[in-house]
């Protein structure tokens, strides 16, 4: 099977209907780049145990950039 | 102040000719207006970018899933592509995305701990023009919005969006053909003053900020 196959069975599980053949192929050319990329999020070994929950730690260090002239 | 400059990841091979002059001047007014400027590299800004869109897509077809089934013909062409990528993500690609999101972000924390805020181009060109959008000269465009990638490229905001940080975009001067290109200031989470500060230092000592476009000025006539 190939990627435009793959594309093309993934679209219709999602309900979607892409009738026009060039913009299937611009989808299919669009994905392949960002598929590489996720790939290698799984190469670094350190982000396996990392966590995945967003956090935000404030620590702001409050400069007053115009008394500094 | 210590302001850190990216240059490494900001000029892409499309972005317009003037972007790269227009940005150091710039940088030389920050230092004029007393900052202290340092090279920087932000760390994970690929990771990012692939983060980055793996949350979009994602997040988007699970917001505009329904309608895009039902309406997809009433979404832009280069909306319904990008979105449509969300069906081939799986759940553990977009969980792998926000761990490497927390990673650069915990990697961001360590630079911060040697600048204030981080300053680079906001757009690898200028602001698409008015007359672009009419429908008799959408066809270039279009052209545009179908090369997802090439489109993408442009764009410099997506590592802020992925790691979180604040950052403000203002005017810093213009394109040869007269379109406003844009600095982009990053600081630290919660640390909006420091950019705002520094953002009213830069717009202090120059008037992009002031300008009128033709559009406008035609307007007011």
């Amino acid at each position: 099977m190939n990627e435009t196959e793959k594309i093309e069975i993934l679209i219709e599980a999602a309900g979607l209907q892409v009738t026009d053949p060039d913009e299937l192929a611009a989808i299919v050319a669009a994905h392949a780049p960002l598929r590489a990329g996720i790939a290698k999020l799984y190469e670094d070994p350190a982000l396996r145990y990392e966590d995945h929950g967003l956090k935000f730690e404030a620590d702001p260090d409050l400069t007053d950039w115009r008394a500094a002239g | 102040v210590t302001i850190g400059v990216e240059r490494a990841h900001f000029f892409p091979p499309n972005a317009d000719p003037e972007l790269r002059p227009v940005f150091d001047a710039a940088v030389a007014a920050l230092e004029e207006r007393g900052a202290t400027v340092v090279e920087v590299e932000l760390p994970r800004y690929e990771e990012m970018l692939v983060a980055n869109m793996v949350t979009i897509v994602s997040e988007a077809l699970a917001y505009h899933g329904n309608d895009l089934r039902e309406r997809w013909g009433d979404f832009f062409a280069a909306t319904r592509a990008s979105f449509a990528q969300g069906a081939f993500v799986t759940g553990a690609d977009y969980v792998q995305a926000q761990r490497a999101r927390r990673r650069a972000q915990r990697e961001l924390a360590d630079l911060y701990t040697r600048v204030d805020a981080i300053v680079s181009p906001t757009c690898a060109t200028g602001a698409i023009p008015y007359d672009a959008f009419n429908p008799e000269q959408a066809s270039e465009l279009d052209e545009l919005f179908q090369d997802l990638n090439s489109l993408f490229s442009l764009f410099l905001t997506p590592y802020w969006d992925c790691v979180g940080n604040p950052a403000l975009a203002i005017p810093m001067g213009f394109t040869e053909a007269g379109m406003p290109l844009s600095m982009q200031i990053g600081g630290r989470p919660f640390d909006e003053q420091t950019i705002l500060d520094v953002g009213h230092a830069f717009q202090s000592a120059t008037d992009w900020h002031a300008r009128i476009p033709a559009l406008l000025q035609k307007v007011a006539s």
